[in-house]
């Protein structure tokens, strides 16, 4: 097994280490002892442990790992095809165009029950598809990406987009709560259905994006070179987008925007495990995954007994980050 | 008579549509085992040129036909198993390891989805020994200087394993033993594995030392096309370059040595050696 697989595997075992370890995470805590035991359905002490475990913590661990394992491998796909460092599904806006895209089917569908599966995340995937496009062919446009016309856009595709949503939230005030309390990025209260409901699209991105791993090594190297070697540009570009943004879609139909994971995970596997695609979106998939799961865990117990919204947090440790990747492509 | 390797027949090449063509009326042949040098003045077409050879500009007139088939009927897949360009883009900041960037050449054989066969790792390492660039092999790229850099885009070509090579100023921004070093290479990739090169060139006299035939693109069109000493003459090169040329001779290698002579005449200093 070649050195990058292991620490591939690596991740993987510290992922699970991280999930089993948050299921003790909360206003009850429990230790490794008591976990395996609810875990396990022999839990001595009450069945009120079964219930928190496998009701509320485990549906909620795994969708956090599934979010940030979409928002990571998302992140390092956008980072390749854009060629740029600090291309994330949040900074170019396919977070915000999934955000309208869904709002947009939650306030039309009325009220859907609870959170309507099937339609949500379409109308999520369509708005992050939008978004994306949007800003790659801006970016297209204005000839080799810089970084600043890379921001541009993005900036200029989210607020804009983000407008509308503001539009549709005065429009639906009814639905106000709801949708603020969406938008700020929560795993609150989504047990099994969400799960259920969001988990496969975000698989099925994932493995897409593992699946386009070398024609994304090949666009690190600009579009002209990627051509040259063959590379069907414009259906390949399409493919990429189109599987980065299923499972952008599939995080926020789940979760809500929750911004910085997209870009700090990649950046994170690449000093681990380099920039070839084959290691680098299994790894920042991963990495992603045990980010939002730790992040989670903190917006659990910081303010304990208040929850935060965990896209808040990540917001807030993940701006500085931002500054200082910006500053050090920016030289 | 058997088709020749690459023939390029009444082409037109431009970008865009309702754009001027860039180049009309270009009619080449290359032959295996040969070196053509593309030559002509800033803007005279000879990318563009290349660009349409290899598939990635489709022309507007005219046809590429590679082995005598022709390149966009038989499509993207067949000929870029037989047509390898080197472009002048830099690494673009890429993470990728210098033996990544040369694996992607295999590509264009196992295609975008099948994991690479233990032919394509021996195909890698004989390219990247060619090279010299084995003990790199696992350096990032955007740590490399312009002239490795240069030979890794040269390798990743290489490993697409062409039949046709097609280089875009493979010497520009080279120092002066770099392009040298560059232009042996392809000298014997042209003689030792047949390979027919097309090589775009600044200098002159570097066309004129490693080419076995010359291409003078200038005014739109393809001004001329022949051995070194039916094209690098003054009376050609004046019309090309728009500038007065002595042509002289190498005094080992007796091959065209052209000259700039000033319009104005300075008076001569005498050289002092310290």
């Amino acid at each position: 097994m070649s050195d990058r697989n292991v620490r591939v595997v690596l991740l993987l075992t510290i992922l699970l280490a991280v999930g089993v370890a948050s299921l003790g995470v909360g206003a009850v805590r429990l230790s490794p002892v008591e976990i395996v035991a609810a875990l396990s359905g022999r839990s001595p002490a009450a069945a009120q442990h079964e219930t928190i475990v496998w009701e509320l913590r485990l549906p909620r661990v795994i969708l956090a790992g599934l979010v940030g394992l979409a928002l990571g491998a998302a992140g390092a796909a956008y980072q390749g095809l854009f060629r740029n460092p600090l291309a994330d599904p949040y900074v170019i806006g396919a977070s915000t165009g999934s955000a309208l895209g869904a709002t947009l089917v939650i306030v039309t569908a009325g009220q859907a029950g609870g959170l309507g599966f099937g339609a949500v995340p379409l109308g999520g995937f369509l708005g992050a598809v939008g978004a994306a496009g949007l800003v790659y062919a801006s970016t297209a446009w204005w000839g080799p990406a810089p970084i600043v016309s890379l921001l541009l856009a993005g900036s200029a595709v989210s607020s804009c987009l983000g407008a509308m949503v503001w539009l549709l939230m005065v429009l639906h005030d009814q639905e106000l709560a709801r949708i603020v309390s969406w938008l700020m990025g929560s795993l609150q209260g989504r047990g099994w259905p969400a799960l259920i409901g969001g988990g496969p699209y975000i698989v099925v991105g994932f493995l897409g994006l593992c699946a386009l791993a070398r024609p994304l090594d090949a666009l690190s190297l600009g579009e002209q070179p990627a051509r040259a070697l063959g590379l069907p540009l414009k259906p390949i570009s399409g493919l990429i987008v189109a599987a980065a943004s299923l499972a952008t879609a599939a995080a926020v139909a789940v979760a809500g925007v929750i911004g910085f994971v997209g870009l700090i995970a990649p950046h994170l596997a690449r000093a681990l495990v380099g920039a070839r695609h084959r290691y680098l979106i299994p790894a920042s998939g991963l990495t992603g995954a045990i980010l939002l799961v730790l992040a989670d865990d903190l917006a659990r117990t910081i303010a304990a007994p208040i929850e935060l919204p965990v896209g808040v947090l990540t917001a807030i440790l993940g701006g500085p980050f931002f500054l200082v990747v910006l500053r050090r492509s920016v030289r | 008579m058997s088709e020749p390797r690459l023939r390029a027949e009444g082409l037109a090449c431009g970008y865009g549509r309702g754009l001027p063509d860039v180049l009309t009326d270009v009619d080449l042949t290359v032959e295996s085992g040969e070196v053509l040098a593309l030559l002509g003045p800033n803007g005279s077409g000879k990318t563009t040129l290349l660009r349409t050879l290899a598939r990635l500009l489709p022309p507007r007139a005219g046809s590429v036909r590679v082995d005598g088939e022709d390149a966009w009927r038989r499509g993207r897949a067949w000929t870029h198993r037989r047509v390898a360009i080197a472009l002048q883009d830099d690494p673009q900041g890429s993470r990728l390891t210098v033996d990544e960037v040369v694996r992607l050449g295999r590509a264009a054989h196992r295609g975008w989805w099948l994991p690479m066969t233990h032919d394509d790792g021996a195909v890698v390492d004989r390219v990247l020994e060619r090279t010299r660039l084995a003990a790199m092999r696992d350096r990032p790229v955007d740590r490399l200087s312009a002239g490795e850099w240069q030979r890794v885009v040269l390798a990743q070509a290489l490993a697409q394993e062409p039949r046709v090579l097609l280089l875009d100023e493979p010497t520009a921004h080279l120092d002066w033993n770099f392009q040298s070093e560059i232009l042996e290479l392809v000298d014997h990739l042209a003689r030792d594995q047949g390979l027919a090169v097309v090589v775009s060139l600044h200098d002159l006299n570097q066309a004129s030392t490693w080419a076995d035939r010359i291409a003078l693109l200038a005014e739109g069109r393809l001004l001329a096309i022949g051995e070194p000493d039916a094209v690098l003459t003054a009376d050609i090169l004046g019309r090309a370059y728009r500038c007065p040329v002595l042509v002289d001779r190498h005094p080992l290698t007796g091959t065209p040595m052209v000259l700039p002579t000033p319009r104005t005449r300075r008076p001569n200093e005498p050289v002092r050696m310290p």
